[in-house]
């Protein structure tokens, strides 16, 4: 077998390729505590467990509260997975009321995310508890679909929401049915 | 007396090389960054990939794109034994991607990469994905070539 010229034997080659094994798991290992680290940012995980405590009391004052954790985003539901569950679930809209006249996913509750705090607030909402929810908006992050859903999660006080995978434009792009006037027109 | 002339293959072997670490070293950097900016948007993309537990979809949110910056740092920094290192980690992570990737194609789940954030247009995984990471990992191997040594 022929070796690279910076290898003179076969034990040679082994021992490079074991000193690089080891090289690559301390990269591995520094990256795995920095990634832990920029995590504990993330989240806001106090460094000690007193010291948190103690900052905010003194940030903060007596009354003020501690700020939550950030949560984990919703579970994201792929199109074609709520395609053939469009009948077990409750599908929410979270755009605007034009945007949702023009075409909609069929069966869907229009929940504007401009107005869900307030709605929320004023009513009770009709929607059922025992059902799986999936919201939807038309940014493909599902940024609007994610606050509708939060909101709703936390108005229900189930945690059965989820967001549709890739919004409207990715329901569009899959060919599923829509109402509206899209459908008419 | 005239010098002999270099073979124009010796002459392109070292931009080669360094043209494949830096490549490769700026498609990990720019797969890293925005992911370590929304760790919990990345977990949520791993989740879909219905692959690993609950527990730990944070840690390697956080964890997979550092270990990315890491491992680009060391392929460009010129010194051949992190070089080596580097490029047997990015190699080694690549080919966890394109196992996962096959998995999902294997298994018809239609779900978002996530393999650069959420900065680009969503891209579902596919073949292209697959492919895409395969080439990366030819580039890799590339720029694992030891450079030859200087002329003199």
């Amino acid at each position: 077998m022929r070796l690279p010229r910076h290898f003179a034997t076969l034990g040679d080659a082994v021992r490079g390729l074991l000193s690089s094994v080891r090289d690559a798991a301390l990269l591995a290992l520094l990256g795995g505590a920095l990634g832990a680290g920029a995590l504990a940012i993330q989240l806001d995980v106090p460094w000690t467990p007193e010291s948190r405590t103690d900052e905010a009391v003194a940030a903060c004052g007596f009354d003020e509260p501690i700020a939550e954790p950030a949560r984990p985003p919703l579970p994201r539901m792929p199109v074609r997975e709520l395609a053939s569950a469009l009948a077990e679930v409750v599908v929410v809209d979270a755009r605007s009321d034009v945007a949702f006249r023009d075409g909609h996913i069929p069966g869907a509750i229009s929940l504007p995310v401009a107005d869900v705090a307030a709605t929320l607030a004023q009513q009770s909402l009709p929607l059922p508890i025992d059902r799986d929810i999936v919201t939807y908006c038309d940014a493909s992050t599902g940024a609007d679909a994610e606050y509708v859903g939060r909101l709703l999660e936390d108005a229900l006080g189930c945690d059965r929401v989820r967001v549709l995978e890739g919004g409207f434009d990715a329901w569009l792009q899959a060919g599923a049915p829509v109402e509206g006037a899209m459908q008419s027109g | 007396m005239a010098e002999p002339a270099v073979p124009w293959r010796a002459r392109l072997l070292p931009v080669a090389i360094w043209a494949a670490r830096v490549g490769v070293a700026a498609v990990f950097v720019f797969a890293a960054v925005p992911k370590l900016g929304d760790i919990m948007t990345f977990a949520a993309d791993i989740r879909n990939y219905r692959v690993f537990p609950e527990p730990w979809l944070h840690l390697l949110a956080a964890v997979v794109p550092m270990v990315e910056l890491v491992g680009a740092a060391a392929v460009v920094s010129g010194r051949a034994r992190w070089v080596r290192a580097g490029t047997l980690l990015l190699g080694l992570l690549t080919v966890a991607f394109i196992a996962l990737i096959a998995s999902v194609i294997a298994r018809d789940i239609d779900l978002e990469c996530g393999c650069f954030g959420k900065q680009a247009q969503a891209e579902l995984v596919g073949w292209p994905t697959l492919w895409r990471d395969v080439g990366l990992l030819l580039a890799i191997g590339l720029a694992a070539v030891p450079l030859p040594p200087p002329r003199r």
